[in-house]
């Protein structure tokens, strides 16, 4: 009884210590292919699309709605202060510096991070994992380094685009309901954002976006137990890149303001 | 052909296979038989390098690929040929696709002798009409059919089956197990099919292997083993 009790007390962390351990070596099988020059640039382009179109419209969406939000309640705060005049660039800031890139993220991983992991995963119960080694060809490289490779390239995209939508619901609110100038609104915009604010911002995405190309990959590739198994990785992949782009975003967020200063 | 000496296997403490050794001569045609769950994926995964035993070895065609790494298992594999139960088809290419993909993977030949080869093999298979169609628009037959168009396609030397008549009904079982034989027979290749189907066996089959308890308990032609006085074999061969 007392044993037993402590071998599943211990089971919890052993069995995460040695998923780690797979994640890493999985990495390590993707970077061999990276650096053999055996990367299938043909299919990383066509992954590139399909997560691209996956999550663009939510993307556009989210971001449209956020930076309107985000200007009226900007607004209600400002007004207290007397600061109205400031909102174009506190909506700017935000969204740049913080907000396009860790939302983008979040979006990313429950549409495309999703559909990578669904995906691999039913090749995987299906044998089509298997199969393709029986055929004399290396799943890691037809399979995962593509997508991985164009989650490295599609979330920098989205999060560009994420943030010009989230500057014109903000635009939107701060002419059609503040009052502001356009012109005015549109030139402070511009005048706020230095590169330093933007690249803040986009240095983080491409660590988020390679923690989830990282778990999808990772918990689609190794997935057992037919459909159920499907469905069960799936949510664990979107559920651990969650909370690693909010992890990660805490801990680069201080790193760079330690390091780069505001 | 194929040389399995002393391969044993366990999952778990789970012995799986036990201590299991046969000779398959080049250019027959075996069947691997036993109930279900006692080791016969297990075996035919370990002749293709998916799964390496505790003890034992299997050599293919003069090399011995126990203890080989996957970078050289992948090139072993080009010339083995793999039928999975559920064919295993990649359900984003067209049917067309699957076929090409080893050639297009492994040969240096142009765009046009791939689309001529593919074609020669699914009309093999009695598929000439859909190289365009998705696996998931064909039968549980048909892409049986498909998949074994796939792995002939490398000109294998071997070619291992799982189960190609189950979840079929009797004609179509029938159908794929002369279409085997047909195609081993053709091709040369050396041929292994596991299978529970008593019938079916022997259609495909010159010889077959008893599998029972994770020991290879019979072997030999169907009058060898239907006349075997083992207990198990004459059991399993009354049905
Ligand atoms: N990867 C694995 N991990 C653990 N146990 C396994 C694994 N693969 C197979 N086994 C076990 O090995 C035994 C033999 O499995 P196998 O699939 O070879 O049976 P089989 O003879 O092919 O059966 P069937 O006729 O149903 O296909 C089973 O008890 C199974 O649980
Ligand atoms: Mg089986």
């Amino acid at each position: 009884m007392e044993l037993r009790y402590n071998r599943t007390m211990f089971k919890a962390p052993i069995d995460m210590i040695a998923s780690i351990g797979r994640a890493a070596l999985f990495l390590g099988d993707v970077l061999g292919v990276i650096v053999r020059g055996r990367v299938r640039w043909g299919e990383v382009f066509k992954e590139v699309y399909v997560q691209g179109v996956q999550s663009l419209g939510i993307v556009i969406l989210a971001s449209l709605a956020s930076g309107a939000v985000l200007a009226m309640q900007s607004r209600v705060a400002l007004e207290r202060f007397g600061a109205k005049e400031v909102m174009a660039q506190m909506v700017a800031l935000s969204l740049v510096r913080e907000l396009s890139p860790v939302f983008t993220a979040l979006v990313f991983s429950g549409k495309s991070g999703a559909g990578v992991a669904s995906e691999l995963a039913t090749m995987s119960v299906n044998n089509q994992v298997l199969a393709t080694r029986t055929l004399g060809v290396d799943p890691v490289g037809f399979l995962i380094v593509p997508r991985m490779l164009a989650c490295i390239m599609v979330l920098p995209i989205l999060v560009v685009v994420s943030g010009l939508t989230g500057i014109l619901g903000g635009y939107l609110i701060g002419v059609g309901e503040a009052n502001i100038l356009s012109s005015s609104y549109i030139r402070q915009t511009i005048e706020a954002i230095g590169y330093q604010d933007f690249f803040c911002g986009f240095i983080k995405v491409f660590f988020f976006a390679f923690f989830i190309g990282w778990i999808c990959c990772f918990k689609g590739f190794f997935t057992s137990g037919g459909s159920l198994g499907v469905g069960r990785s799936t949510t664990q992949a979107v559920a651990a890149c969650y909370i690693s782009v909010i992890v990660s975003n805490t801990i680069l967020t201080k790193l760079i303001l330690t390091l780069w200063g505001s | 052909m194929i040389l399995v000496e002393g391969l044993s296997k366990a999952f778990n403490g789970n012995k799986v296979l036990d201590q299991v050794s046969f000779e398959v001569a080049a250019g027959e045609v075996v069947a691997l038989m036993g109930l279900s769950g006692t080791g016969k994926s297990v075996l035919l995964f370990h002749i293709i390098g998916l799964m390496s035993p505790e003890s034992g070895s299997v050599t293919v065609d003069g090399t011995r690929i126990t203890g080989l790494s996957e970078r050289e298992l992948l090139r072993y594999r080009r010339k083995i040929g793999y039928l999975f139960q559920d064919g295993a088809l990649y359900d984003f290419m067209t049917v067309g696709e699957n076929v090409a993909f080893p050639l297009k993977e492994h040969g240096q030949l142009s765009a046009n002798d791939i689309r001529v080869k593919v074609d020669e093999h699914l009309k093999m298979v009695d598929l000439a009409g859909s190289f365009d169609k998705y696996p998931s628009e064909l039968s549980g037959g048909m892409r049986k059919r498909a998949a074994l168009a796939r792995a002939l396609v490398m000109n294998v030397k071997v070619l291992l089956c799982d189960e190609p008549t189950s979840g079929l009904d009797p004609i179509r079982s029938h159908d794929i197990s002369l279409l085997i034989r047909d195609l081993s027979k053709k091709t040369g290749c050396t041929t292994m099919v596991t299978t529970h189907d008593v019938v079916n066996a022997f259609r495909i089959a010159d010889r077959a292997f008893v599998l029972n308890g994770g020991k290879l308990v019979a072997q030999g032609t169907e009058k060898e083993i239907r006349s075997s006085q083992a207990p198990f074999v004459k059991d399993f061969f009354k049905g």
